[in-house]
Formats: C-alpha cells, sequence, structure tokens
C-alpha cells in the first residue's frame, strides 16, 4: 500500500478529492436547480449543504496540491480550473450571504462549475510543472486572484440573465426565493458587470506590471494580452450600453451571455488555441 | 480645449455616445482581426509567412489592411486617436455635469432629471409624527445610509398647509465623480504612454563570463555588444557592469532557458535573473537570455604533458566563435569550440566535428549533470560533455603527429567528459576543460513608471468609488392621515441605474414598519 504522504500518494490523494470535489459540486448544482424549480425548504437546505461540503473539499484539495506542487495553484490548467471555482463558489456563497435572493444563481454557476472540473478533470494530467523564477512576484498573485473575481462576476450576471431568459425565475420555487426580475434583475447584472470590470482593470493592471518585471515590457500585444483587452472593450461597451442607452431585459441578457462566452474565452481558451507566451508555463 | 470649440459641431460629434460606442466596438472588431493571424513584430516574420501559405486567401485580404502589422499600421493608430479624442470630450462633458449637480444638489423632481426615480408609494403608520419620523430614520440607517431632515418641499407639493416631517437618506454619493475621474484616468495614460515612448530608451549588452562593459571606454573593432550605433551615448547614464559568473542552477521552461547571473555594477555585488530585473534608480538592468553556450575540447597527443591554462574571458568576447573544425595551436595541440545555442537546444542538439587527425568523426552533446533536487524542481550544477565517435570506412588511417590512428575497436560507443576530464582515443587525449556562456542584458530607462502607476490607481480608486458609493437617496415625509388616525409615509427612492435593487431593498425595509403594527 502506498503511504499517502509519499509522492504517488499524494497524487492519489489530489486526484481521489479532486474528483470527489467534482461530485459534490454535481450534487449541489442539481439541488440549486431542484429549489429554483420546485421550492420548498429541503432543497434549500440540500443546496446549502451540499455547496458547503464541495467547498471544504475543494479546500483541501487545493492544499494538498499546493503541498505536492510546491507552488500556489496557477500553473496547470486543472490548478487554475480547480482555484478559480474554489473562489467563485467562495464569491457566491458570500454574495448570497448579503443578499438571500441571489442563491438562485447557484442554479447557473454551480453546473458550470461541474462541467468545468469534469472537462478539465478528463483532458488533463495531475502532472505539475516547476514555476520559472518570473512567478516569484506578488503581482502575479494579484492577477491571478482578480481574474478569478473577476470571472466570477460575470458568472453571476450571466446566471440572473440566464434565469431570465429561460423562465427559470417565474418558476414557484424562484417566486418563493424572491429571485430578482425584470428592473431589479437588469440592475443586479449591471451591478455585477460593473464590479467584474473592476476587477478586470486590475487584473490587466497588475499583469501587464508582471509582464515587465518578466519580459521587459508592459504590453506586448500577445494572443492572451490583446484577449484580455478585446474582454474589457467588451464589458466596457456593456456598461455603456446600459447606462447611456438604457439596455434592458432580453437584450441585455443576451449581451450577458455573449460577453461570458468572451470572458471565458479569454481566460482560458486562448492558451489552447493561440501560441501565447503565456500558455508556455502550462502544463495540458 | 476651449468652451466655444467644445459646443461646436466637432465638440458635438466627438463626445457624443453613439460615436464613443461606435469606437470602442470598432476597435475591439480591429483587435480580433489583429488576432486572426500571426503578426510580423510577435511571431516574427517566418511565422507570418507559414500562415500566409496555409491560408492563401485570407491572407490575401489580410494584406490588404495591413493585417500582418496590424498594431503598428497607420489606420489603427488612427483608430486609437480618435477613441482618446472621444474619450477625453465625454470626460470633459461629464465633469460639467457633475460639477453642475454637486454645485446645486437636486431634489425631488430636480433629481429625477439625473436619476429616474421609482414611482412614490405610500404607507400608512399607526404612530404619530414624531414617531414614525424615527421609525422611518432607523430603518434607512440600517439599509446604510447617512439620515438627515431633509427638505419637505419634495413631497408636499400642493399640501403647503399641512404640516410634514421629512428625512432623507443617502449614500456618501462620491460615485457621481467615478466616470469622469475614470475617464479622465484614462486620458493622462494613454497621454502617458506616447510621451513614455518618447522618452524611453534601452540598451543591449552582449557579456561573457568575466566579461565587463564600461561605458566610458570606446567601444573596440570587432565588439559588437559595444559597437552598437543605434545605443545613445551611456557614459554617465549606466554604471560599468561585469559578467561574474552564470549560476545556471535553474532547469526552467521555456523563454527561461537560464536563470541567474551574478553581476558587478557600478562596482557592487548584484544579482540578476530571468523574470528578476535589477532596479537601479530610473534604470533597469534585465537579463535578456542566454547567448550561447561554448564547450571547448583540446586535443594533444597522448603522454605530452598538459599545459592547458585556465581558459581566457575576455571582456570582448562575443559573440562566441565557432570553430567549425579543430584549430591547430602552437604547441602542436589542436582547439574545437562547439557552440550550443542555449540549454534547451544544447539537450537536443549534437555537434558533429571531423577530426582528420583520428580519421572520424566526434559528435558531441551536452548532458546537464543533476545534482540535487529541491522539491520538483531539479538544480544541475554543471554540464557534461557526451561524445560520440565514429571512425571513417577502413581505408582512411590518417594520423597524426605520433603516426598512431584511432582504432575502432579501442573506442567506446560513448563516453561522458565532466569538465576537467580528458579520454583516450588512439594515440590522443581529448579533454574538456569547462563551459562558457555569452548573455545579453537589457538596460532600460523608463523615467515616467511612476507616473503610469499613479494613473491606473486614479483609474482603479475612480471604478472603486462606482462600486463603493453610488450616488443613492431616498426621500420620505410623515404627513397626517387624512382622517386623523396615524400618519402617512410617503417616500420615493432616487437611484440610477444599478439602483432599482437598492429601491427592492428599501420598499422591503420600510413595509416592515407597516407589517410590525400589524
Amino acid at each position: 500500500m502506498t503511504p499517502l504522504l509519499s509522492p504517488a500518494g499524494l497524487v492519489t490523494a489530489d486526484l481521489t478529492l479532486y474528483w470527489v470535489t467534482a461530485v459534490l459540486y454535481a450534487a449541489a448544482a442539481a439541488s440549486y436547480v431542484l429549489r429554483l424549480v420546485f421550492g420548498g425548504d429541503r432543497w434549500a437546505r440540500w443546496s446549502a449543504r451540499a455547496t458547503w461540503a464541495a467547498l471544504v473539499v475543494n479546500t483541501v484539495q487545493l492544499a494538498v496540491h499546493w503541498y505536492r506542487a510546491g507552488h500556489a495553484p496557477y500553473i496547470s490548467r486543472l490548478e487554475v480550473v480547480t482555484s478559480t471555482v474554489w473562489l467563485i463558489v467562495v464569491l457566491f456563497l458570500v454574495v448570497q450571504r448579503r443578499t438571500p435572493e441571489l442563491a438562485a444563481a447557484g442554479a447557473f454557476l454551480l453546473p458550470v462549475a461541474t462541467l468545468a472540473l469534469g472537462f478539465v478533470g478528463t483532458a488533463a494530467t495531475p502532472a505539475v510543472g516547476a514555476p520559472p523564477l518570473s512567478f516569484a512576484t506578488v503581482w502575479l498573485g494579484i492577477h491571478v486572484v482578480f481574474t478569478q473575481l473577476f470571472v466570477g462576476c460575470a458568472l453571476l450576471a450571466a446566471g440572473l440573465a440566464f434565469l431570465g431568459l429561460t423562465g427559470l425565475a417565474a418558476r414557484p420555487g424562484a417566486v418563493a426565493m424572491r429571485v430578482p426580475q425584470g428592473r431589479a434583475a437588469d440592475d443586479l447584472i449591471y451591478r455585477f458587470t460593473a464590479a467584474g470590470f473592476f476587477f478586470l482593470t486590475i487584473m490587466i493592471l497588475a499583469g501587464s506590471i508582471w509582464a515587465n518585471h518578466a519580459w521587459g515590457r508592459y504590453w506586448g500585444w500577445d494572443p492572451i494580452e490583446v484577449w484580455s483587452l478585446i474582454c474589457w472593450l467588451i464589458y466596457a461597451l456593456k456598461l455603456h450600453l446600459i447606462r447611456t442607452f438604457g439596455w434592458k431585459g432580453g437584450r441585455l441578457a443576451w449581451l450577458s451571455l455573449a460577453a461570458l462566452g468572451v470572458a471565458l474565452f479569454s481566460m482560458f481558451g486562448v492558451v489552447l488555441v493561440y501560441p501565447s507566451i503565456h500558455g508556455s508555463y502550462m502544463v495540458k | 480645449m476651449a468652451a466655444g470649440s467644445f459646443a461646436g459641431p466637432l465638440g458635438r460629434t466627438l463626445r457624443s455616445p453613439r460615436l464613443a460606442i461606435a469606437l470602442l466596438a470598432a476597435f475591439a472588431a480591429a483587435c480580433l482581426v489583429g488576432n486572426l493571424a500571426p503578426q510580423v513584430g510577435i511571431a516574427g516574420a517566418d511565422a507570418v509567412a507559414a500562415w500566409q501559405a496555409t491560408h492563401p486567401g485570407l491572407a490575401h485580404l489580410l494584406r490588404l489592411i495591413d493585417g500582418f502589422s496590424l498594431f503598428t499600421s497607420g489606420w489603427f493608430l488612427v483608430l486609437t486617436g480618435l477613441l482618446a479624442l472621444s474619450t477625453l470630450a465625454c470626460t470633459i462633458d461629464q465633469f460639467r455635469r457633475v460639477r453642475r449637480s454637486a454645485a446645486h444638489p437636486p431634489v425631488g423632481a430636480e433629481g429625477a432629471r439625473l436619476l429616474p426615480p421609482a414611482p412614490t408609494r405610500e404607507i400608512l403608520l399607526g404612530l404619530d409624527q414624531a414617531a414614525a419620523a424615527r421609525r422611518v430614520a432607523e430603518a434607512l440607517r440600517r439599509l446604510g445610509l447617512r439620515v438627515r431632515p431633509a427638505d419637505p418641499r419634495a413631497a408636499s407639493a400642493g399640501q403647503a398647509d399641512v404640516p410634514v416631517l421629512a428625512v432623507r437618506g443617502e449614500t456618501v454619493g462620491l460615485g457621481r465623480w467615478s466616470s469622469p475621474l475614470f475617464h479622465l484616468g484614462l486620458v493622462l495614460l494613454f497621454v502617458a504612454v506616447i510621451a513614455g515612448a518618447l522618452t524611453q530608451w534601452s540598451t543591449t549588452l552582449l557579456l561573457a563570463e568575466g566579461g565587463a562593459f564600461d561605458p566610458a571606454k570606446q567601444p573596440a573593432h570587432g565588439d559588437p555588444g559595444q559597437a552598437d550605433g543605434s545605443r545613445p551615448a551611456l557614459a554617465g547614464r549606466i554604471p560599468p557592469v561585469m559578467l561574474i559568473e552564470h549560476l545556471p542552477r535553474y532547469q526552467l521552461k521555456r523563454y527561461q532557458p537560464d536563470a541567474a547571473s551574478r553581476l558587478q555594477v557600478g562596482g557592487r555585488p548584484q544579482f540578476v535573473s530571468m523574470g528578476r530585473p535589477l532596479t537601479l534608480g530610473r534604470l533597469t538592468l534585465r537579463q535578456a537570455r542566454r547567448y550561447g553556450a561554448l564547450a571547448e575540447v583540446v586535443i594533444r597527443p597522448a603522454g605530452s604533458p598538459s599545459s592547458e591554462p585556465a581558459l581566457v574571458r575576455r571582456a570582448t568576447d562575443s559573440p562566441p566563435p565557432d570553430f567549425g573544425g579543430p584549430v591547430e595551436r602552437p604547441d602542436g595541440s589542436y582547439q574545437a569550440g562547439l557552440v550550443f545555442v542555449n540549454q534547451e537546444n544544447a539537450e537536443r542538439q549534437e555537434r558533429p566535428l571531423y577530426l582528420p587527425m583520428l580519421g572520424g568523426t566526434a559528435t558531441f552533446r551536452l548532458v546537464p549533470q543533476a545534482t540535487a533536487a529541491n522539491y520538483r524542481l531539479p538544480l544541475y550544477q554543471r554540464f557534461q560533455l557526451a561524445m560520440t565517435f565514429t571512425p571513417d570506412a577502413p581505408a582512411s588511417q590518417a594520423s597524426g603527429p605520433t603516426g598512431t590512428a584511432a582504432s575502432p575497436a579501442a573506442l567506446p560507443a560513448q563516453r561522458l567528459l565532466r569538465p576537467g576530464e580528458s579520454l583516450s582515443l588512439g594515440g590522443w587525449t581529448i579533454t574538456f576543460p569547462s563551459l562558457r556562456y555569452w548573455t545579453t542584458f537589457t538596460v532600460t530607462s523608463t523615467p515616467l513608471t511612476p507616473v503610469f502607476f499613479l494613473l491606473s490607481w486614479l483609474c482603479i480608486g475612480a471604478l472603486g468609488l462606482g462600486l463603493f458609493s453610488p450616488p443613492r437617496w431616498v426621500e420620505a415625509v410623515v404627513l397626517p392621515a387624512p382622517q386623523g388616525r396615524g400618519t402617512v409615509l410617503r417616500y420615493h427612492v432616487m437611484a440610477g441605474r444599478g439602483g432599482a435593487f437598492f429601491a427592492e431593498r428599501t420598499h422591503l425595509a420600510l413595509s416592515r414598519l407597516e407589517e410590525a403594527q400589524e
């Protein structure tokens, strides 16, 4: 039997915890959808329990992985996705505590998180990469954390848009949960978009400072930099369309989902499609 | 911009939100097009040519719009300039409007022009006026609002004879400065980028281990590292730099082929590595890339005394020479140099070298010698040289000074040489003294970096103001009920985009007053 703290034992523990996390998030996602559709305290309790359980296991898995890799979880695709899911769920729980009406967004957010974990878990290797010296800077930590916060806000905005578009917000369970609808939902979408834009701006600025440390220039029109700029422009455009031109309802919801698509591609897809200086670090 | 011209047709066009939206969309689309194909300035001309060969149709279209160097093309720069001008015009306009609204805080219907209000609502409370006003103030405070007595005009229009108590709960309201300050930060950042490009300069130093660069000295002939005509006069601008040694310890990923160098800058010992630049006041010294490693081998007749001196390291030994073949030296021995471009290539590339005195070809390869590991990060202290010898056909019996040819039967398949070690081959001895490295350093002066930092913080701070202090307020009045039983609470919430949820929370909080008395 492999000792738990041996390298092989740590890999096994890491992967086992990863899949337990994914299964628990899947359970949480299912209970949020059932809560939204049928309502009732029972589903509310189960959704909260499953989310907290998944978050605890996710935290332990990240700690094990961090110990195994010897660096913070932001090098490989597996690390990036698990740490992003962790931060997004923490953000969701914090927001939900402040405004319980937003619990309904879990019916969109947690399925997306589960799919991301499942996809990456089957496609990526559990290998850990060696971080270059240029990673030993606080700016990289700021860059990564704010990227994840931005993705969290974009997902929450898109989640509210999704609930409105699919009519889920009008289901009995949603009504019982006081899910924001109409102008209140548009208002929340705007606020999450504004918060996401704030985080995205910090992410780009911190990234440019790190790029200057690592490569000697603040901006180099590298594909991932250009896609971050495109993402920033799309979110700026969205804010202008809401504030100045009064976009709301279906148009705003579709725009939110499209903006989320651009955001996810910019953050996770570009390194798979383009030969980018950022992607060279990643263990696929 | 003068007020007159700002109000003119050009000013009106530039501050038009439609133009701003169109320019933002056009800029995003241009960036997208710039990502369809590799760019000459980023991927290199070879990559662009290869892409053009595989996508002839799209390449033809992209050539029409300068799509392979799009980010430096004229039309892209014009688009960027227009976007900056539009932002500037909108910023001025926003400042004017915010200043007006700050000087004359909107009340009631005036405020409605700025922030569309939720409809006025009424609640019947079974309390006297003072108690009702107190309860309302408490409820508004619980919502995080600053509460103060208000102008009762807001809700008492048409009932001037009725005694009313009015309260106003509001957020701090600095958020109204968010958008103009953010846009101002963007415009200034744009100006600073242009000014920074005009004022910054950089130079490159190509140094061999043990070599030094002294800006006060005239560049030597044949020293490309110091005779770069494009550099500014460096005397007095940068200190003398000496590369003491490389520390090839880190086996890193691509773009970080090797890391650390010990330097002496201005007489002081320093340490610099890839991704860890050295800041010297306004200067930044950065290890750009390792140029190459040179393995030298010395071939002498077996039994001759080794008089090999330590490697002579000269400041002007750059770029590294490639001998091409063994060079006969005055003492009758031969010297051969084998250049490995960088560590990553060295692990893959083999360097064949025909050795006529041995009658065959020796193939050399650098092999990293791992001596320790830190977690999963292997540390390499030095390299070994792996040599494989392939003799010519049996007819080839070249003879050296001793008249001894290499005997195929006596040759090992592959031999590893540690630095300083020798091996015997036929009547010859091959010695591998050690490796030498060359490195490119860049020295950059960016005097406006603190300005970039300040402006970045301005942008972030301005966005934060908008997020954490949005302009919202609630105006509430408490009137005597018409039938003389209790009071009527009449209120409306003033909140712009992003405030409807706040309005709902306010309605919920105030309606609880009604529920509480039931």
